[in-house]
């Protein structure tokens, strides 16, 4: 925005200095044109002029040669008369003289004649009669009559003017005599007319010029105040607006000291460059020689004029300024109008993005708003821009979005109802779980800790003790294949089962119990119609706390680790045998074992060493073994949350892969 | 997991590669349960690039060897490695079905 106004102001600038220069040159010029038609029109008027006074001259010079003959063929009737004898030539010379002295024409103008020696042998005015004129000298110092003796002795005839009374006036006037040599009796005859009258005519004939040449200027204006003025040679001021008629010798530039007329004839001799001076500025400023002026000043030298224009310098530029000044309205109202559009556009389009924002910001807060989606919906419809085209793709994902939201939704509440379903049953299968023994529990010749970490929340793991009869433990440890909900139920028969077949075996045979049996019982249950071939591993054993004897079998089941006090691992022998449930009438194998004071059993399913790390290898046997052989004087919970632990850091960042369970029991003889 | 089969004199030999566990067992269930649709029902597991067998997919092979039993067919398996063959050794996997070393002893069971 800025960068428009900076270059709009650049360029106004520059327009300016431009305009100026060009006005300044174009005033200049038709000031100059202006003058120079004046002195065109002065110059027509003047030849006008000029051509009716020498109109007027040839008729009196016709009159004159008129009157002339008239006289001439008078005074020769005289000397005829002489020639042929009727009157002596004396006679006829007197006569001649006399008649032509009374001859009166026009104005009372006369005739004159002079002998060769100037004297005036014939005139009217008897003051000037028979005096001799040789020396006689008019108003300007002319010694008229010789000249005219001059004129007349080479040419014979020809025209004189000079200056001389009237006849009964005082006051010279000028006056154009026409002489002619008679020849016959040598005489000088001449007779004039008195010709001021043509110049009354020229002078008012010229006054009227000059009253023309005022109406003329009063009509025209250089640039805004400019004007046309004349002063004549003598320093009068012929035509101008207001000085007209005075007489302008003494006036002096006040700014300069100088006689202002002077300046203005020196200037005249360079008409076409302008004279610049500092004058004042009536009626407003009076007295403040400082407003710059200019003046062309051009010279008349027929009639001694000095024509001139006259322009304030400041008025010259009026026009300009007022270009300039529309210039820069106009520039400012374009402005204007781009702000107001930019203003009205950039609003139509962030008060629509605007209201998208304030639609997602309201998403975001309070879910899906109802109550502006229809102003949305009609945005999209309505704008058609990018906002619009945003404006239709983000309801398009808003409704995508809460479709999936409502059936994220109805999935969820049914995960929700399957997970606490799960919750409960998983509570249901602890249960199904012996409680807790007292850690330690030498008074009863043990300590006996298991625990159990299903991958889902309920699992195929399983582990039971009691105490059939009192002296005697009955343990047991088993994997169901597969996880989760099929093969809790499965587990939850097994246990089921195994304690049914325990119980039963304790009472029939007085306590004697044998593992054998009791998976046999158990297999025989679980594989009768067993069409998916789901099957348990389990290890189970009896032992006699009293006499210190572990009975025990094993059906498909990982081998449990002895781990004597002294640190020394065994993996309990066993004989090979299928997993629970495959097949009936599976005989299993009874195994016994001495066990010595503070020997440690260890029991655990596949849960342990079958956990995956994330390079993809397997906890292993060795790998227990290995941390089991540490833990050999701690106590059965200690081992299996060390082997727990053990497990979890080793398949970190995975999800646990399969249900554990543990159990550990440690013999301490009475 | 992959499962590749191949014919070989009317037996199915089926290669198993890679791992299978609680979330792969369920296509070794149906690839191997439509093989044993078909009659004569003589099957080779290959288990030379088999690299771990859960308890999900043992069951798999009783619940096949179930389906069997009505063409009086075999399953038999080849090639083991060592930590699958341990389980095989606890869970008495000898006494149903028969484990042998290379394709010509499996091939011989037939």
């Amino acid at each position: 925005m800025s960068l428009l106004i900076i270059l709009s102001v650049i360029f106004m600038f520059m327009t300016q200095l431009q305009v100026k220069h060009v006005m300044l040159g174009t005033t200049r010029n038709s000031a100059r044109d202006i003058l120079h038609l004046v002195k065109l029109d002065v110059e027509n008027q003047y030849h006008s002029l000029q051509y009716h006074r020498e109109y007027a001259l040839s008729r009196y010079k016709i009159q004159l040669l008129n009157v002339m003959s008239l006289a001439l063929s008078h005074l020769d009737n005289f000397y005829d008369l002489a020639e042929r004898g009727i009157i002596t030539e004396d006679q006829a010379r007197q006569e001649a003289l006399k008649s032509v002295s009374r001859f009166r024409y026009e104005n009372n103008d006369y005739f004159y004649i002079y002998d060769q020696n100037l004297k005036a042998i014939s005139h009217p005015d008897t003051a000037l009669l028979n005096h001799n004129m040789a020396d006689y000298q008019d108003i300007h110092g002319n010694y008229v009559l010789q000249e005219i003796k001059q004129i007349v002795s080479t040419s014979g005839s020809g025209f004189s003017d000079f200056w001389h009374f009237r006849l009964g006036e005082d006051e010279p006037v000028q006056k154009l005599s026409y002489n002619v040599l008679y020849p016959k009796w040598n005489w000088i005859v001449g007779t004039g007319v008195y010709i001021h009258d043509i110049d009354k005519d020229y002078d008012k004939k010229l006054q009227e010029v000059i009253d023309e040449l005022k109406y003329l200027f009063s009509e025209i204006r250089i640039g805004e105040t400019g004007y046309l003025f004349i002063f004549s040679g003598e320093n009068k001021m012929l035509v101008h607006p207001d000085m007209a008629g005075e007489d302008i010798s003494m006036n002096i530039n006040p700014a300069t000291g100088t006689l202002h007329s002077a300046d203005l004839i020196l200037a005249s001799q360079t008409p076409e460059i302008p004279y610049a001076y500092f004058w004042n500025k009536p009626p407003r400023y009076p007295d403040l020689y400082k407003f710059k002026k200019e003046s062309f000043v051009d010279y008349f030298q027929p009639l001694n004029w000095y024509i001139a224009s006259s322009m304030y310098q400041d008025d010259m530029m009026k026009p300009i300024n007022r270009i300039i000044v529309n210039q820069i309205l106009a520039a400012l109202l374009i402005l204007i109008i781009c702000l107001i559009a930019v203003y009205f556009i950039s609003r139509h389009f962030t008060r629509n993005l605007a209201d998208l924002t304030n639609h997602v910001r309201n998403m975001s807060t309070e879910g899906f708003p109802e109550q502006d989606r229809d102003h949305m919906q009609q945005l999209a419809f309505r704008v058609h821009d990018e906002i619009g085209e945003l404006t239709d793709s983000f309801l398009n994902m808003e409704n995508a979005l809460h479709d999936y939201i409502r059936d994220l939704k109805v999935k969820t509440a049914q995960n929700e109802k399957i997970r606490s379903e799960l919750n409960i049953a998983r509570n249901i299968q602890l249960s199904l779980l012996p409680r807790e023994l007292p850690e330690s529990d030498e008074a009863r010749g043990f300590q006996l800790n298991a625990a159990m970490r299903s991958a889902r929340e309920v699992g195929g793991d399983l582990y039971d003790y009691f105490f059939p009869a009192p002296g005697i433990l009955f343990f047991a440890i088993g994997d169901v294949s597969d996880k989760g909900v099929p093969a809790a139920l499965f587990m939850a028969r097994c246990i089921s089962l195994l304690r049914a077949a325990v119980r039963t075996q304790s009472r029939e045979e007085s306590c004697l119990i044998k593992p054998d049996r009791v998976l046999t019982e158990v297999n025989d249950e679980l594989a009768r119609d067993n069409e998916i071939c789901m099957f348990v591993t389990l290890f189970c054993g009896v032992i006699d706390l009293d006499r210190g004897v572990l009975n025990y079998a094993s059906a498909g089941h990982n081998p449990p680790c002895l781990i004597r006090k002294t640190g020394e691992i065994l993996m309990l022998d066993q004989a090979r045998s299928s997993p629970l449930g495959w097949k009936q009438n599976n005989d299993y194998s009874n195994l016994s074992l001495d066990l010595q004071q503070e020997d440690l059993l260890f029991c655990y399913t596949d849960g342990v060493v079958e956990a995956l790390n994330q390079a993809g290898e397997f906890y292993t046997e060795d790998k227990l073994v290995s941390l089991l052989s540490g833990l050999n004087t701690r106590y059965p919970a200690e081992v299996n949350k060390a082997v727990l632990d053990s497990v979890l850091e080793f398949q970190t960042g995975l999800e646990q892969s399969d249900d554990i369970a543990l159990l550990c029991f440690r013999y301490k003889k009475k | 997991m992959r499962i590749s089969t191949e014919d070989y004199q009317g037996i199915k030999i089926i290669s198993l590669i890679g791992k299978i566990d609680s979330s792969t067992y369920r296509e070794l269930e149906s690839e191997m349960l439509r093989i044993a649709e078909q009659p004569p029902g003589k099957i080779l597991v290959d288990c030379s690039q088999l690299e771990f067998l859960s308890s999900s997919g043992i069951r798999v092979f009783y619940l096949v060897a179930k389906k069997l039993e009505k063409f009086n067919g075999k399953l038999v398996f080849m090639n083991p490695n060592e930590n699958i063959l341990r389980v095989f050794e606890i869970i008495d996997f000898s006494s149903d079905f028969s484990i042998q070393n290379d394709l010509a002893g499996a091939l011989k069971e037939f």
